[in-house]
């Protein structure tokens, strides 16, 4: 080889090699990757027949659950969530239509595309559609419940969201395990895989279930009915849209309450404004998986619930006005 | 008999254990002998019935959706009442039957032990496809600054919910406080009970908006300025 060769081909190895420029190949790499592991996942979800333990935790708790789904010839999907420890509750997807069984209460079916459980439904969509407020980062190889997994992290592109951490199964696309981080990175709940079992056909206990009659459908009224309360939310984290603003009573103790929901696709928080009843006392917050914050103002009383930092909670709660 | 068919299984004292096990899946410990609950568990083929019939329960024997003790929240049945006739409409082929009368009076009082103190609170989960149990209630250490300190610990019965409970106040040892805390803590439960309806219900909504398929366009919920 000659030196003139030689020369040039360092001269480019050189300007490859400088840091930045490798710093943001590899990130563009790392994110492009991201993503095709994230929608890998979401058609894993949609597409495959399985049947999986796992065990959920959430603290120092931990709950055994079972978990199938199937496709149908047809494109229909099954899918069934068994509570493994305790009264055993149930729920039971066909196509759009939920089935909730609960011990203590009666069964009923809604309308509903995925089963809000165990695992955000954003997770069986594209990714292109929480692409505005989350970047997805393919970090590395792990061994995940005996597979090799992809480790993939969803991070918020704002500070004030939570942010996951999904190992995706790199034959299957599966997530084998999935951590959801508060803002200091400390894991707020995970999901952990125990056993896969993937099936080249639908289970044919799902196909049994299908035979059931379904508990009642409940159909959810659309109307919206006029606030009462003359405050609103008036500031939210970038990304979220309003998505319902009704008035109604909660359930449990009757208080009439406006109530504002809010999602960006992955996760949702919900605003609360209530009469201020004369015992309460002072600002709670309660922390955990849902973050609730909740102060009494003037004659009312604001509440903000959901999977957001409190900090976040409590700047939507002040610019209630 | 290998693997439990359950729909062909109807001897007599096939359906005697069926009861059982369903009363089991109910939480209904109380209504059956313990010895029996454990020569139950010893056999092997009748646990993998225990599967099988946590996910097919009654409905096998047509009693799909026979009534708890507790019954439905009443509220939120009002709630679902209030809502206009069209929109509280019943898929007719499944109309269900309750059978609120097919257990017996100490099966009831099982289950109200099972979930007291918060018993309402349960039944409203069960439709929001939640339940939050007080696993474990302790006061803290008094704390002078009375910084954020979590002072009762709520679970969730398999939810994405909430660990830890804090007022922004001092802790305090009196009842009144004690009191205080209770029924705080039963407006956090009430919130987030909601919370979780209001989720289902918005996914329902995307549902039924997607059968609605060229419209397509009025999905654009503008943030509130």
């Amino acid at each position: 080889m000659k030196p003139g060769v030689w020369l040039v081909s360092l001269a480019l190895a050189l300007l490859f090699a400088s840091p930045a420029f490798a710093q943001q190949e590899t990130e563009q790499v790392a994110q492009s990757d991201g993503e095709r592991w994230y929608n890998f996942m979401s058609d894993a979800l949609n597409e495959q027949n399985f049947e999986a333990s796992l065990v959920y935790v959430l603290g120092d708790r931990i709950e055994p659950y079972h978990w199938l789904h199937a496709v149908e010839a047809s494109g229909e999907q099954l899918e069934l969530i068994v509570q493994m420890n305790g009264p055993g509750f149930r729920v039971l997807r066909i196509g759009d239509k939920v089935s909730h069984f609960h011990p203590a209460a009666r069964d009923y079916s809604l309308r509903a595309r995925s089963i809000n459980y165990l695992i955000p439904p954003a997770f069986s969509q594209k990714f292109e559609l929480i692409k505005d407020y989350y970047r997805v980062v393919a970090v590395g190889g792990a061994r995940v419940l005996d597979r090799k997994a992809q480790h993939i992290r969803l991070i918020s592109k704002h500070d004030n969201r939570f942010g996951f951490s999904v190992w995706v199964d790199r034959d299957s696309g599966m997530p084998l395990k999935v951590m959801m981080m508060n803002e200091e990175g400390i894991p707020i709940e995970q999901v952990q895989m125990t056993s896969l079992a993937l099936r080249q056909d639908p289970s044919p206990l799902l196909e049994e279930l299908k035979r059931l009659s379904m508990p009642p459908l409940i159909q959810m009224s659309t109307l919206n009915q006029q606030m009462q309360s003359n405050v609103r939310p008036t500031w939210q984290p970038k990304g979220f849209k309003l998505v319902e603003q009704k008035h109604h009573q909660l359930a449990v103790d009757e208080t009439p309450v406006d109530h504002y929901l809010f999602t960006d696709g992955l996760t949702e928080y919900s605003v609360y404004i209530a009469p201020r009843a004369t015992e309460q006392a002072g600002s709670m917050s309660v922390i955990g998986s849902q973050n609730l914050y909740t102060e009494p103002r003037n004659d009312v009383i604001i509440t903000v619930v959901g999977q957001i930092p409190i900090q976040t909670a409590k700047r939507i709660v002040a610019e209630v006005q | 008999m290998s693997k439990a068919h359950l729909s062909n299984d109807k001897s007599e004292s096939a359906n005697d254990r069926q009861e059982s096990w369903s009363a089991l899946f109910d939480s209904e410990l109380d209504a059956i002998e313990q010895a029996d609950f454990d020569a139950q568990l010893e056999d092997a083929e009748q646990s993998d019935r225990w599967y099988r019939y946590g996910v097919i329960k009654s409905a096998m024997k047509g009693e799909l959706n026979h009534n708890g003790p507790l019954d439905i929240s009443a509220a939120v049945a009002a709630e679902i009442d209030a809502m206009p006739a069209t929109s509280n409409e019943v898929d007719s082929d499944n109309v269900v039957q309750a059978h609120g009368s097919s257990r017996s009076a100490a099966a009831r009082k099982a289950a109200m032990r099972w979930f007291n103190p918060i018993a309402k609170v349960a039944v409203a989960a069960g439709v929001a496809a939640v339940a939050l149990v007080t696993v474990q209630t302790y006061q803290t250490p008094t704390d002078a600054s009375g910084v954020e300190q979590p002072s009762i610990l709520t679970n969730p019965m398999g939810a994405r919910q909430p660990v830890s409970f804090s007022p922004n106040s001092t802790p305090s040892a009196s009842t009144t406080q004690q009191a205080l805390e209770q029924s705080m803590r039963r407006q956090a439960q009430s919130y987030m009970i909601d919370h979780q309806q209001q989720l289902m219900m918005l996914s329902t909504e995307a549902a039924n908006n997607e059968d609605q398929a060229e419209a397509g366009k009025q999905q654009d919920p503008q943030s509130p300025q």
